[in-house]
């Protein structure tokens, strides 16, 4: 799997990988969907090491926002490089996410939901 | 028939089946010879007979055999050599060869293994023995030709769906829009490359009234078959609305276009495929164009001082989230002004190294946008986009829509349309540009001893620059671009040398030709009537006037 995870008590961190595109993008989609159906829908997606999206790298993040949305769960994002940071501004989606750069802060925040 | 196969039977053990093949038996001794027959005979196979090496090889040029048994020490031609004979040619069908031996052959054997013998056997061979060696030879056989038929039906299947992919592709340019003139001082510049020959960019363009244009581009997510499906569905689906609106002589504000295909094609619907998309409308009359932005690259405007708009503000994809909404923006456009539409395809083009070529890159070009025509302009960022991507296949679709707003009361001349071209000076693309313009003249109908002039001084000139390029480290860095107009008196080619305006290399030297050039120059005076040579910044332009004589 292209993504690992761990988990802060009930909140669950994805490391998202460095390239994010339509080559591991399903693969990707699945392995978060199948967290969310297990309950698991308190996500920091960690995006720090990401420094190359394209439209079905955002369709990821986009399944992940409807999916948590479904549970009443929460996602949010984590320190996106600023190649990402513009993609996300270009489609408002940073609008739909809260972007927290610091993980302690990102972590209070899913838990607090 | 032999009754030595293994159930069940698998596709290669069909020639096992004896009388399928046929043996061939190579021996000068007519006793050995025959008594082998014999037996090969009674196993089932079809059986003939050759006296020597020599005699074998007009027999199989007679009839194939797929087994051979051949006698190592013949007159004429031994086995060693009919071995040799049988290896060097696809004419024989690889046949798998049995040797012969006597016992006290051993080097013999190794030689006649070496030379391409597939097994061997002592004699006297023993019927057991021969049936057991023949079966495995028969075994390979049969294995070889289920592989053979088994790629060349992939190898079929494969050509198949290449065709048809082709066919597609051919299809997805046909409603490409073609370079044009969209008016009399607004000219359209078009580039479309798709990863897989399709992929899921799609643009057009509609007039909805005199003066107005209204061009969109889209961008299905991912790229490849499915993507390029849905953008084929899309483009016309959003052709037919326009032309619903043009025919009720009402075309609404763009973001209710962009709305309405929020609303028909959810991603939900679609396998989770959105698209993004930009829906532009010049007005030459109000000096305008309004934007619709929806995920899409943010269009590109150059005012005619070189000036470039930056917008930040973003707006969702389409098909996304049914709350999307949209909004129509608009700039000026005055005449001089240059406007882009591109796919994201196009900043995220990587270089060898991994590295995107990013927006700042394409706006460094755009810069010179007020000084070219659509088409160079055009020309220009796909040459950028070449240099950076070198060899590298692209990683997404790239298509552009770029349009330039002469100033008015048509200062350039609108036929006949020069012919351009931009190249990287190798010696492979010389070669190119020359068959090009050779095409080019032939439409002309220049007269011949004219275009042999233009041909040779364009190679020596060309030439140079392939040959400096060869060994400068910086060769990546430069571009060629020829224009070639003609008139009733004379023909001009003007070269510009530009140099590739990414920022994050190293500035490039550009090439001295005055200085390289030397004998060439005094070469050149020979065939050309008019030389002029300007150094701009460095960079070199040269112009070239051949008299029509």
């Amino acid at each position: 799997m292209s993504v690992s995870v761990s988990s802060y008590g009930e909140a669950e961190v994805v490391h998202l990988p460095e390239k994010l595109t339509m080559a591991n993008a399903n693969e990707i989609k699945t392995s978060i969907n199948a967290m969310i159906e297990e309950g698991r829908h308190r996500l920091v997606v960690d995006m720090a090491g990401v420094n190359f999206t394209d439209s079905s790298g955002l369709a990821v993040l986009v399944a992940l926002y409807k999916g948590v949305g479904a549970k009443n769960g929460r996602a949010v994002l984590l320190s996106p490089q600023p190649s990402v940071q513009s993609l996300l501004e270009l489609t408002r989606l940073q609008e739909l996410f809260e972007i927290y750069q610091d993980p302690r802060a990102a972590i209070d925040r899913v838990l607090a939901a | 028939m032999m009754n030595m196969q293994t159930a069940p039977q698998t596709p290669w053990d069909k020639h096992t089946d004896a009388s399928a093949l046929s043996v061939l038996i190579v021996d000068d001794s007519p006793t050995e010879r025959l008594r082998i027959t014999d037996m090969v005979k009674k196993l089932g196979y079809p059986v003939e007979q050759a006296v020597d090496g020599e005699d074998a090889l007009v027999k199989l040029k007679q009839k194939t055999h797929r087994l051979i048994i051949s006698d190592l020490t013949m007159p004429n031609m031994d086995g060693r050599e009919l071995c040799r004979q049988l290896r060097s040619s696809d004419e024989y069908q690889h046949p798998y060869i049995i040797m012969l031996t006597a016992s006290d052959e051993h080097q013999d054997l190794v030689a006649g293994m070496d030379a391409g013998a597939d097994d061997f056997l002592t004699k006297p061979a023993h019927k057991d023995e021969l049936r057991v060696r023949l079966a495995a030879g028969a075994r390979l056989i049969g294995m070889r030709d289920s592989v053979e038929s088994q790629n060349h039906s992939l190898r079929l299947a494969n050509q198949q769906t290449e065709d048809e992919l082709a066919l597609a592709a051919k299809l997805q340019k046909e409603y490409v829009p073609q370079d044009q003139w969209l008016s009399p001082t607004l000219q359209l510049a078009t580039h479309f490359t798709m990863t897989r020959g399709i992929g899921g960019d799609a643009m057009g363009l509609v007039h909805p009234k005199p003066g107005q244009t209204l061009l969109f581009q889209i961008d299905v997510m991912g790229h490849g078959i499915a993507s390029a499906m849905l953008s084929f569905a899309l483009q016309n689906a959003l052709q037919q609305m326009l032309n619903y609106h043009l025919s009720q002589n009402s075309m609404p504000p763009l973001h209710q276009i962009a709305r309405r295909l929020n609303e028909r094609f959810p991603s939900e619907r679609f396998s989770g495929l959105y698209f993004t998309l930009l829906l532009a409308l010049i007005d030459e009359e109000q000096d305008k164009v309004s934007y619709c932005q929806a995920g899409h690259p943010h269009p590109c405007v150059i005012s005619p001082d070189g000036e470039q708009i930056q917008i930040s503000r973003g707006s969702f994809p389409v098909g996304l989230f049914d709350f999307a909404d949209f909004e129509t923006r608009v700039l000026p456009f005055k005449p001089g002004s240059t406007l882009m539409l591109s796919s994201d395809g196009l900043f995220d083009v990587q270089s060898p190294t991994g590295e995107a070529l990013g927006r700042s890159a394409i706006e460094a070009v755009l810069q010179m946008a007020p000084e070219l025509d659509a088409s160079q302009t055009r020309d220009r960022i796909v040459t950028t986009k070449r240099l950076w991507q070198q060899h590298q296949p692209l990683a997404d679709d790239v298509s552009i829509l770029l349009v330039k707003r002469l100033q008015n009361t048509g200062e350039k001349p609108l036929t006949p349309s020069p012919l351009y071209l931009s190249m990287q000076p190798t010696m492979e693309s010389v070669s190119q540009v020359l068959n090009a313009s050779e095409v080019h003249f032939k439409t002309l109908n220049l007269d011949e001893s004219l275009i042999g002039r233009v041909q040779t001084s364009l190679a020596e000139l060309l030439n140079n620059y392939a040959e400096h390029a060869e060994w400068s480290a910086n060769a990546i860095d430069l571009a060629v671009e020829l224009a070639i107009t003609v008139d009733p008196t004379r023909l001009r080619v003007e070269i510009t040398e530009f140099a590739n305006p990414i920022p994050h290399l190293c500035p490039p030297k550009p090439i001295d030709l005055m200085a390289e050039f030397g004998r060439g120059y005094h070469i050149l005076l020979g065939w050309v009537d008019n030389i002029k040579t300007a150094n701009n910044q460095g960079q070199n332009r040269w112009v070239l006037d051949y008299t029509k004589r």
